[in-house]
């Protein structure tokens, strides 16, 4: 796994409940906010994806402005999975229709 | 309806869940033969194992399994960034030149300009369209099928539920 170096200045405060909290569970301060961090960042961003997804589904938002929000990588696959769904769906309704003739 | 004389598609294991989810397997295989590569088959059986909700969808789909025409395929043209499975499927939709049934977006995207693809939710449609179940029930069932919510399900529910509805 590629890794970036990402430093964070927290108060005294805070540093200090975190050192109790690895006291506590016996682990490594660092590794314990790594693990929450990347569980947090995964949560947020699923939430974030669906509600644009909610917006971009029901065309109140562009892919262009998908694109800026998120980057053209997600708006483009958007833009394929509603396409695909469309066909999908109307296709379907074409070969159902020709079994019922 | 003979088993060959229906239209032919070739499934993968996440078409077959989706549908299995909405115990529709019976009624697809009424309007079409469901195609599948062994190592499909065998990736439902690991699901199979376990006794959760895929598990038992799974054992579900399974019990069809005679009827489906299962292939032992031979990779000829391997796409990269897609799984052995995958690759399989994808041969085999091409060779037979047959659709390919699938709901794995990765899968979809990386084939879609050799083979047709579809998601599951086509095989929705072809059946309130054949008269074999109502535009109703066919949007209580996609209720089921999205039951996986991530972004990528959200836009295809979404889509296919304004879909059937303006049916």
């Amino acid at each position: 796994m590629d890794t970036e170096q990402f430093n964070l200045r927290i108060s005294k405060e805070l540093l200090r409940d975190l050192t109790i909290i690895a006291n506590l569970l016996k682990v490594n301060k660092g590794e314990w906010v790594k693990t929450k961090l990347a569980k947090e960042i995964h949560e947020e961003k699923n939430k974030l994806l669906m509600e644009l997804s909610n917006l971009y589904a029901n065309s109140m938002i562009t892919k262009e402005e998908v694109g800026k929000l998120v980057g053209n990588e997600i708006a483009e696959e958007m833009e394929f999975i509603k396409n695909k769904a469309r066909e999908s769906i109307r296709k379907g309704a074409g070969y159902g229709k020709r079994l019922k003739r | 309806m003979e088993k060959d004389s229906k239209d032919k598609f070739v499934f993968d294991t996440s078409a077959l869940i989706s549908l299995g989810i909405a115990s529709l397997i019976d009624k697809v295989l009424q309007i079409c033969q469901i195609v599948v590569s062994r190592s499909v088959i065998e990736e439902l059986q690991e699901f199979a194992k376990f006794n959760d909700k895929y598990g038992n969808v799974a054992k579900e789909v399974l019990r069809f399994k005679e009827v489906f025409s299962i292939f032992d395929v031979e990779v000829k043209e391997k796409r990269l960034y897609i799984s052995e499975t995958d690759n399989e499927l994808y041969n085999l939709a091409k060779e037979k030149a047959i659709p390919l049934i699938t709901d794995d977006i990765k899968l979809s995207r990386h084939v879609n300009k050799s083979i047709a693809t579809y998601f599951s939710t086509y095989l929705l449609t072809a059946l309130v369209l054949s008269g074999t179940i109502s535009k109703e029930k066919a949007l209580e069932l996609l209720e089921q099928m999205k039951e996986n919510r991530n972004w990528r399900n959200n836009i295809i529910y979404i889509l296919s539920k304004i879909e059937i509805e303006n049916l």
